[in-house]
């Protein structure tokens, strides 16, 4: 009974499950709870910090700052930041297109957190630093190393120790990979043909797969 | 003085002995010269002679002695060592049925480097075959191995080949075996041989996939599509050696210098920063003499390198081979 009374509100939308996903996690549950009685710069203060964190930066100095200003005891400090923390990174989860800030409102909403509050939230999710926190987000994905640099020189063999007049070009390629690796290797004419038809051809499948997601694809 | 005296005598040799009284040959003239520097001639305000203009002559016959020195040396050039005499002697010996197999066996497997042309059973067989011992089949392959691999670095007409061949008292069939394998393999040969990369790492596979990621732990519902490139680095078996550092080529020079060697490696290229716009050619080992001074190794080229034992560089900014390669 407890269970579906805490996944009542949900069910007032049948067709729109929430960005939390079916049931809130825990510490978004306790945060909403713990909104009701703060201070509203604190508040601000706090959703600056954990902004900043999901952006990257170092914010053990400034709970330590907030932490003494405000005055709160640490449990509660502790279980608003990961609140607040786990909410942002839901909501930064989903892309513009398919959470729409009208419904992000509503949904809070429900999670009983104030109106005033609730408007702090959707501008940080859907405001000015969306953009930086959309490339953050992007970097954290799993990825094979990728081409940082690629640097060529096309040498020709005039003559070697098996021929004496050989004149054979040949391409030496040194890649450099995101994880910090270098490549160097040489590549003949032919093989070099191939590579290059290889990418193009990659790079042709890549726009006919963006056509082709745009139509079919869609949220 | 003496610089000149012996520049004379330098003319002199490749022309032969001078004749008496050809006044138009450099070779007498130098001579005239020499006693005429001892007198200045008086009156007639002629400068004294400069010993520089005849050493200009000289450097000026030069190239065309060096060229006809060039173009000898390019042909290919047997010469009859006690072990190819040898050698010579079991070829001629051997059966002229099975010869054609065998060269043809020989020349498909000659660009391999790692692997020798027989296994230990086909060696053996061999033996049976031609009736002769393990060392003189060993020399037999060795030679015949060494004729062709020196008539794919001269890159010979077959019938040039067959002369040689020939010169060298090898029976007539057997020459004429050689020159119709050379003539129906040869240029193939040679190509394998001009495929061949003496780099530490060669790119051998390409292979490509395109995935479209629909989301990750701090994203969902992207549409983003990434293409994941598979090269095939393949290493050489043999240790690596780094043609281009400049201690390295100048150590194998000077052991070198003065013999006559197979030509090592050259390259033409260009510095990896697209501000240098000056082509530099690197000499890492030479064509068959190496001289402190030389002439290109490419035929009919004009420009000059030289070496010393610190600076590898070629200081010839040779536009005429960046223009035609």
């Amino acid at each position: 009974m407890s269970a579906l009374g805490a996944a009542a509100p949900y069910l007032h939308h049948p067709g729109q499950v929430s960005f939390l996903g079916s049931q809130p996690p825990a510490e978004v549950a306790a945060m909403a709870r713990l909104l009701g009685d703060l201070d509203r710069s604190t508040f601000r203060r706090l959703l600056k910090l954990v902004v900043g964190s999901l952006q990257g930066e170092d914010c053990r100095e400034a709970v330590q700052r907030l932490r003494a200003s405000a005055d709160l005891p640490e449990e509660r400090l502790a279980a608003l930041l990961g609140g607040t923390h786990t909410l942002l990174q839901q909501a930064l989860r989903l892309p513009p297109a398919s959470l729409k800030p009208d419904s992000f409102r509503d949904q809070l909403q429900e999670l009983s957190i104030p109106q005033d509050l609730a408007g702090d939230l959707a501008s940080a999710v859907f405001g000015s630093p969306r953009p930086l926190l959309d490339a953050v987000a992007q970097q954290r994905g799993a990825w094979l190393p990728h081409m940082t640099d690629f640097r060529w020189r096309v040498d020709v063999a005039i003559s070697t120790s098996a021929l004496a007049r050989s004149l054979q070009p040949s391409v030496l390629v040194q890649l450099s990979l995101s994880d910090g690796s270098k490549h160097r290797f040489e590549v003949p004419v032919a093989k070099f043909q191939e590579l290059r038809y290889s990418v193009a051809l990659a790079l042709k499948e890549m726009a006919a797969l963006e056509k082709r997601c745009e139509r079919k694809l869609q949220d | 003085m003496l610089g000149l005296g012996s520049a004379a005598v330098a003319l002199g040799s490749p022309l032969g002995p001078v004749p008496r009284g050809a006044g138009r040959s450099p070779a007498v003239r130098a001579p005239a010269l020499q006693q005429r520097a001892a007198r200045p001639r008086r009156g007639v305000g002629l400068p004294a002679f400069r010993p520089r203009a005849a050493i200009g002559w000289a450097a000026r016959r030069e190239p065309g002695a060096a060229a006809s020195r060039m173009s000898a040396s390019a042909a290919l050039l047997l010469r009859e060592s006690p072990s190819m005499k040898k050698a010579v002697t079991l070829i001629n010996a051997i059966d002229i049925g099975r010869f054609p197999r065998l060269l043809t066996r020989i020349l498909q497997k000659l660009h391999l480097k790692a692997e020798s042309s027989f296994s230990e059973e086909e060696e053996e067989k061999l033996q049976a075959a031609f009736s002769l011992e393990k060392q003189d089949l060993h020399l037999v392959l060795e030679t015949i191995a060494f004729i062709l691999e020196q008539a794919v670095y001269h890159n010979v007409k077959p019938a040039a080949l067959q002369q040689q061949l020939q010169s060298i008292h090898l029976s007539r069939d057997k020459a004429e075996a050689f020159a119709s394998a050379w003539a129906a393999v040869g240029q193939e040969t040679v190509e394998k041989f001009r495929q061949r990369i003496l780099a530490p790492h060669k790119l051998e596979t390409v292979g490509w996939q395109l995935n479209l990621q629909m989301a990750h732990s701090a994203q969902a519902k992207l549409k983003s599509p990434q293409a994941v490139l598979q090269l095939g680095v393949s290493t050489e078996d043999s240790k690596t050696v780094v043609l281009y550092s400049r201690r390295a080529a100048s150590s194998l020079l000077t052991r070198t210098r003065g013999e006559v060697v197979g030509a090592g490696q050259v390259s033409l290229f260009r510095g990896f920063s697209p501000s240098s716009h000056l082509p530099q050619a690197s000499v890492t080992s030479g064509g068959h003499l190496l001289p402190h001074f030389g002439h290109c190794l490419l035929p009919s080229c004009p420009c000059l390198w030289h070496l010393s034992s610190s600076v590898l560089l070629c200081c010839c900014l040779c536009l005429y081979h960046s223009t035609r390669i």
